[in-house]
């Protein structure tokens, strides 16, 4: 559907975006994840034109958009990182206004309203102004509008950042019926747990891609093995303990009451670790972006991050 | 059609703002009215302390003169000499008018006259001298017409189009076109700053309006609130002050469409330098304070500097005061300030193509 080669970006002194290619195919999900400052925001706003790239190219269905984005925009709903609706504007009056600058036919729109208002829960609060809104309904009002426009492709960038536990999931399923409508998703988040539904994903650190592929793919390939450890004694002592033993520092890491390990190496130095008990885990998203941001920091030439 | 879509959401968020439109619509008039008797040139009720040192019967007949006139209040009349400096150091009074017996060689007993001034607020002063110069004169004329003299030379005076030069004629229309300015430029400025802080800009972007489109939809509401309060300011002016409206306002609608253009222009220029309301507000201030005070308003444009006359000639302010004093006071039709609207004009063909030139740089950083 979408496809960037060596999207670079700089502000004066800062490379906010470095070399970045990726592809996003027709009718998946594809989740960027990396954390906050990496160059999510700037790749989305590169993508839809609003801010101007400095090298590179995007190509949208294989031809190169050159710096025309009005077939991108056509084509697109994206939603800002920020609520960007009109909050002295009611519910209904905002999903109207963007209908109305993006030429939506109203024999359409009507229809497409009440079921987009119904199905994010939204019917009730049709004439609330939208700054009373709740976080997440200010964001569930925002996909609503952009999908008002029937895009093909749906760029969502931080659309759960703020949003309660709720909402976050009642999102992930609008989503995944989106996908199911036959559309192409493109999402940003610093959540990796929200990434684990997707098909296909790329992390990045510092605007550099350090790992992207297939979802399965990637976790196929998964190098590395994780341990969940209950130590025995003051759990942030042991860190930093352990943080000074050089096979250990990069290994290991807090998740609630458990030290998670990463066994690298055929070597195992787990038993350098004081544990009440120890289990090995199936790895998640989560132990999958830390082993590469790790490793990229380790030997930030020797990763290899496409594994199409 | 997009257009009207984006005028009527701007003015539903007008509208909508409830604490905003006492200020927009009640306020402009208060401020005028406020302004009208502030800024009043005329002055009126001068502090000034009588020294009587003679028993001259001139002396008393000048002195009930300038008890009765309404131009000077007397705070004392005393006929112990003082210190002049002294009373004037302690700012109560504003002139000190001394009355001394006559000199010997003179034959017609008219008192020796002094007045001191305080000359800090050398206006008032000089206003101040020449209202009781102005007293001493017609003392002096009254005197020969008793008499059966005539004065051996006269001249007479006739004052057009403001004959009771009654400043608030010369500066209520003057006022109007600042409070069009006021209200056009910080809405404006402020208005597209909001869509940047609120990233709502970025919405408008993508969608299908253009630049010219999305400038058009903040300056066209703005444009409208500025041109329904600058009626209610003549309204005010007129019924308030009496100030008379003797030409066309059609034409004055005309200049101030042409003038609202160059102005939202420079609004323009401030929303794409500055990237909160704050700062814009902050640009915007500064903006009108500079153009009010080399619009003609408060001082003669041929007062300024030369240096300075270069802001003065591309401050649209300046062309708009002067239309509307035309057509205000002289009653003038287009033919007697074609030339300000021309400026007009041009001012607002050379910041309309600045400006979006620049808006357009900004949404394509």
């Amino acid at each position: 559907m979408i496809e960037t080669k060596n999207l670079s970006k700089s502000f004066k002194d800062i490379k906010a975006v470095r070399d970045v290619s990726f592809r996003i195919p027709t009718n998946s999900i594809t989740t960027i994840a990396g954390a906050d400052g990496s160059g999510k925001s700037t790749i989305f706003k590169m993508l839809m034109g609003l801010i101007k790239k400095d090298a590179g190219s995007i190509y949208l269905k294989n031809e190169d958009i050159g710096s025309d984005f009005n077939q991108i925009t056509r084509l697109t709903g994206y939603m800002p990182e920020r609520f960007s609706l009109y909050p002295d504007l009611r519910v209904e009056e905002n999903l109207n206004f963007y209908a109305d600058i993006h030429q939506v036919p109203r024999s359409r729109r009507e229809k497409l309203k009440q079921r987009l208002l119904e199905t994010t829960g939204m019917i009730q609060f049709k004439n609330r102004r939208a700054r009373a809104l709740s976080g997440g309904m200010k964001q569930k009002l925002a996909l609503s509008s952009i999908l008002l426009s029937a895009p093909e492709l749906v760029l969502l960038d931080e659309p759960t950042t703020g949003v309660d536990p709720l909402s976050r999931i009642e999102f992930s399923n609008i989503i995944k019926d989106l996908k199911q409508e036959g559309k192409t998703i493109f999402i940003s988040t610093p959540y990796l747990d929200e990434a684990e539904n997707s098909d296909h994903i790329i992390f990045l650190k510092e605007g550099k891609i350090i790992k992207k592929g297939p979802m399965k793919t990637i976790r196929k390939q998964f190098p590395a093995r994780i341990f969940s450890v209950l130590p025995r004694g003051n759990i942030y002592e042991i860190m930093d303990q352990m943080h000074r033993h050089p096979d250990l520092k990069n290994s290991i890491y807090i998740r609630g009451k458990f030290i998670k390990y990463i066994q690298v190496s055929s070597k195992n130095h787990l038993d350098l670790l004081p544990a009440i008990s120890v289990k090995e885990e199936s790895p998640k998203l989560e132990d999958i972006f830390l082993y590469y941001e790790r490793q990229s920091t380790i030997n930030p030439e020797g990763l290899h991050a496409s594994t199409d | 059609m997009r257009l009207f879509y984006l005028i009527k959401k701007e003015f539903i968020e007008i509208f909508r703002q409830k604490e905003l439109l006492p200020l927009i619509f009640i306020a402009p008039i208060i401020q005028i009215i406020m302004l009208g008797y502030v800024v009043k040139t005329d002055i009126k009720n001068i502090p000034v302390e009588i020294i009587n040192l003679t028993s001259n019967k001139i002396a008393a007949r000048i002195i009930n003169r300038i008890n009765s006139t309404p131009l000077f209040r007397v705070k004392a009349i005393s006929d112990q000499n003082k210190d002049t400096v002294e009373l004037l150091k302690r700012g109560q009074v504003k002139a000190v008018i001394i009355f001394k017996d006559p000199p010997r060689q003179n034959p017609l007993n008219y008192p020796e006259i002094q007045i001191s001034l305080d000359g800090i607020d050398s206006n008032t002063s000089l206003i101040a001298a020449g209202y009781f110069n102005g007293i001493i004169k017609k003392f002096l004329l009254d005197n020969l017409k008793k008499a059966g003299m005539h004065q051996p030379a006269m001249s007479k005076t006739l004052i057009r189009f403001n004959p009771t030069l009654e400043s608030i004629n010369y500066m209520g229309p003057g006022i109007v076109a600042l409070l069009l300015t006021i209200i056009s430029l910080f809405f404006t400025s402020i208005s597209i700053v909001r869509e940047k802080e609120q990233q709502t800009m970025d919405t408008l972007l993508i969608s299908r309006l253009t630049p010219i489109e999305i400038y058009l939809g903040k300056a066209i509401p703005t444009s409208i609130i500025g041109l329904i309060n600058m009626s209610l300011g003549i309204a005010a002016v007129m019924i308030w002050f009496r100030v008379p409206v003797r030409g066309n306002l059609l034409y004055l609608l005309l200049a101030s469409i042409i003038f609202l253009s160059a102005l939202l222009a420079y609004a323009l220029l401030i929303s794409v330098i500055t990237s909160t309301q704050q700062q814009a507000l902050f640009f915007a201030w500064f903006t009108m304070l500079t153009f009010m005070l080399l619009s003609g308003l408060f001082t003669p444009i041929e007062n300024i500097p030369p240096g300075l006359r270069i802001l003065a000639d591309i401050n649209p302010i300046r062309y708009l005061i002067k239309i509307i004093r035309e057509i205000f006071l002289k009653g003038n039709g287009i033919e007697y300030f074609y030339k300000e609207l021309l400026y007009l004009l041009a001012i607002a063909s050379v910041t309309v193509t600045v400006s979006v030139i620049n808006f357009k740089r900004l949404i394509s950083k």
